[in-house]
């Protein structure tokens, strides 16, 4: 049964994991950010671990082959890390390309074939990420489109993964340096993509780190994360009971219309609710709804429904 | 003091025309939508339809034989299918009756669906759409398109603190149906009896 309810769902939140797209043009310190999420395994499809300062590595896997990634999943480091780390995605489809054309007939002879392989196989491997309970940091360069008088950022990537890549993300963040500071920004714009959520959104300066200091970035954004996840829950589950209430009623009231009549009254009815969410404008949709189907529609000048 | 309709689709149809990387016909289907002559439905308009109301038959609890739009279905369970809501703002001293229809809204989320041939990320960044029908439907915060291209399903979502109001974009509509001499056929067709 997978279908939770509201108490089951908060008890999932403890234990949440996160998925973050991090892109950005190369040297702006992308690996070094993903390597400040907790407990991470840096999956190196790029070798580029040597760039990250000696300080700030962390356990890597160098892969010459998407079979060799496969088998890594299989061991003890890639079961105890918190955190795992695909540096990066454009590489990382690449090499799905030659294990695309060796395991699918098809793939093997059409590069459209592949392609939708790969993808399929992305999704695959993003959401058996996720169910063994690891965050995901998926690392992209970014290339520069020009669109009318903009140019806009777009992850590097072949195929439709850049595409696909952002559904099961939590978060996605465009790297920038402004000056001597380095931006990261969760909030879509003009230039570039971003996705917020859990009360993370807009632009997020990421300290400068000199020697010694804790690469920790992401580690305490997921733990802000946490925190505004159980706020708003707990601001959600009030309105929510109220929500959910006003809808249970107010379906009730719309249920029972059968006229011209008793539309009129349920208006000032469903009118007198405690309202929560977007209660008012779902009943106003279903009152719509059951007004066309019996015939009606509101006379302003009477303020009532008549026959239409 | 009139009252004049806008719509998302009649922005977007401005926005298209005039971006300087469409199709040379997109200019006269701007003008098409602006004279509101009815045009007959696109297979790509039958097709969008279809896969709306399979999703909305999903939601009623009906089973579905196409896949993308029952697994959009179970995720909009619960949901409330078309809510119409209009606003009347003031933009550029006049009067507009900003109309729209949301396709399903859910507990402060607003959704909808678009079946297209063809999807990059980041298709609906610039649309109209959200910015309007947060306008709409003050109490949702979160937008969500739901995508399918024919082979796989996407979501875009925008959130409203992340989101530009709608009335810049009236503004400028405004300002170019006067540069190019378009406010009295607009006037004309578009005011609210």
């Amino acid at each position: 049964m997978a279908i939770k309810d509201n108490i089951q769902i908060k008890t999932d939140f403890v234990n949440k994991r996160y998925v973050i797209v991090i892109a950005g043009a190369p040297g702006v310190g992308k690996t070094t950010l993903a390597l400040s999420a907790p407990n991470p395994l840096l999956i190196d499809f790029d070798k580029g671990i040597a760039r990250v300062k000696a300080e700030h590595r962390r356990l890597t896997a160098e892969e010459d082959s998407y079979d060799e990634f496969l088998a890594d999943l299989e061991t003890e480091e890639y079961k105890n890390c918190d955190t795992i780390i695909l540096d990066t995605g454009g590489s990382l489809v690449q090499l799905m390309q030659p294990w695309a054309r060796a395991t699918d007939q098809k793939a093997a002879r059409d590069g459209r074939a592949m392609f939708g392989v790969i993808k399929s196989e992305f999704l695959r491997l993003t959401a058996k990420l996720r169910n063994d309970g690891k965050n995901v940091i998926i690392i992209f360069h970014t290339t520069e489109v020009q669109k009318g008088d903009t140019v806009m950022t777009r992850l590097s990537c072949e195929g439709s993964v850049k595409d696909i890549v952002w559904t099961p993300a939590d978060l996605g963040g465009t790297i920038t340096i402004r000056g001597k500071k380095r931006i990261i920004n969760f909030s879509p714009t003009e230039e570039s993509f971003g996705k917020g959520c859990y009360g993370i959104r807009g632009e997020i300066e990421i300290p400068e780190l000199t020697p010694g200091t804790p690469n920790k970035f992401l580690t305490d954004l997921f733990e802000r994360c946490d925190a505004n996840i159980a706020k708003e829950q707990a601001e959600f589950e009030s309105m929510k009971l109220v929500y959910d209430e006003t809808l249970a009623t107010g379906s009730a009231i719309i249920a029972a219309i059968k006229d011209a009549e008793t539309a009129t009254a349920a208006v000032a009815k469903l009118g007198n609710l405690k309202h929560a969410l977007t209660s008012k404008a779902e009943l106003s949709g279903k009152l719509q709804a059951k007004t066309k189907e019996l015939g009606l529609k509101w006379d302003k000048a009477v303020s009532a429904y008549v026959a239409a | 003091m009139s009252l004049l309709r806008i719509t998302h689709s009649l922005l977007a149809s401005y926005m298209y025309a005039t971006d300087g990387e469409s199709p040379d016909n997109a200019y006269d289907r701007f003008l098409r939508v602006l004279n509101r002559e009815k045009e007959p439905d696109t297979p790509a308009m039958k097709e969008g339809r279809r896969f709306e109301d399979e999703v909305t038959k999903v939601i009623g609890g009906g089973v579905s034989e196409d896949e993308f739009a029952t697994e959009f279905g179970r995720l909009l369970d619960g949901a409330t299918p078309q809510i119409r809501a209009e606003k009347v703002l003031h933009v550029s001293g006049l009067d507009w009756n900003l109309v729209g229809v949301a396709d399903f809204i859910r507990a402060g989320t607003i959704y909808d669906t678009k079946r297209v041939t063809r999807y990059e990320y980041g298709k609906y960044q610039r649309s109209t759409q959200h910015p309007a029908y947060f306008r709409l439907f003050p109490e949702a915060n979160t937008f969500i398109y739901l995508i399918h291209d024919g082979k796989y399903n996407y979501q875009e979502q925008y959130l409203r603190a992340d989101t530009a109001p709608i009335e810049p974009y009236i503004m400028i509509f405004y300002e170019f149906l006067k540069t190019n001499k378009l406010f009295d056929i607009y006037q004309e067709k578009w005011e609210e009896r």
